[in-house]
């Protein structure tokens, strides 16, 4: 479980997951190990597929933390969206899939994420 | 390392482990109804209805959000056609001293409070009984 990083180390997505409250943290921390340790979660209230865009999002109350598989059963979390309304926000999508698009095409070793 | 401490680092942490352990606890059910009704093919509202309930409150117990008990959770399951299994393991890494998990003191300071009114007042107005009958 990786989060994605900026050219000088730093993570959005980690720095919102920090800022979380100690349950919300928790819950999405959880979530995050099971998909680690057994490579899905059944309950899709937590863990689903963003329709029609290969994301797949972490899901707690309104927080939603979208991410993609990479090679190596590696998982990467690419944004961050605090969601109010039903649908994600289009731009919050075209942009987890960019990131997801550029950590594709990075080396591992090269790929600028911080781990989880 | 701008954010240096991983997730497992956030373990150390007493309070964290706790919350942790409780969240843990709230997936593994919430993955045994989803498992069950997956394998079971049934819907949310067709579960609902075999409980008696809306489909918001399965959506609920799903989500986490409502204080599930374990006989709701019994429940789930059975009319999923399944049963419930506990076990329990030791944290790794974690020893016998680091599980003070801080219990419910058996007497509040308000009923304590009240205790003592009650013995400066032979007889306690009838509003404060029940909780001296609780704290004793």
């Amino acid at each position: 479980m990786e989060f994605a990083a900026d050219a000088d180390g730093e993570s959005e997505t980690r720095a919102v997951f920090d800022s979380l409250v100690r349950h919300e943290k928790a819950s999405l921390h959880v979530a995050m190990q099971r998909l680690a340790d057994f490579g899905r979660l059944q309950n899709d209230e937590r863990f689903r597929t963003v329709t029609g865009s290969g994301l797949w999002e972490f899901r707690k109350n309104q927080h939603r933390f979208l991410g993609g598989f990479l090679p190596a059963r590696r998982f990467v979390i690419a944004a961050y969206e605090r969601k109010k309304k039903w649908k994600l926000r289009p731009e919050t999508i075209q942009r987890a899939l960019r990131i997801m698009n550029a950590l594709r095409k990075t080396k591992e070793e090269q790929c600028l994420t911080v781990k989880a | 390392m701008p954010h240096g401490q991983g997730l497992e680092d956030l373990l150390a942490d007493a309070e964290y482990r706790r919350t942790y352990q409780d969240e843990k606890l709230i997936l593994e059910v919430t993955e045994s109804i989803s498992e069950a009704m997956k394998q079971a093919d049934v819907s949310r509202a067709e579960l609902a209805e075999a409980l008696g309930k809306s489909r918001a409150f399965v959506t609920q117990i799903l989500t986490g959000s409502r204080n599930l008990t374990l006989r709701t959770w019994a429940g789930a399951l059975t009319a999923l056609g399944f049963e419930a299994r506990v076990s329990i393991a030791r944290i790794a890494g974690i020893k016998r001293a680091d599980f003070t998990y801080e219990m419910q003191p058996e007497v509040t300071p308000r009923i304590k409070s009240e205790i003592q009114c009650s013995a400066e007042f032979p007889n306690p107005p009838k509003r404060l009984r029940k909780n001296i009958a609780v704290a004793a």
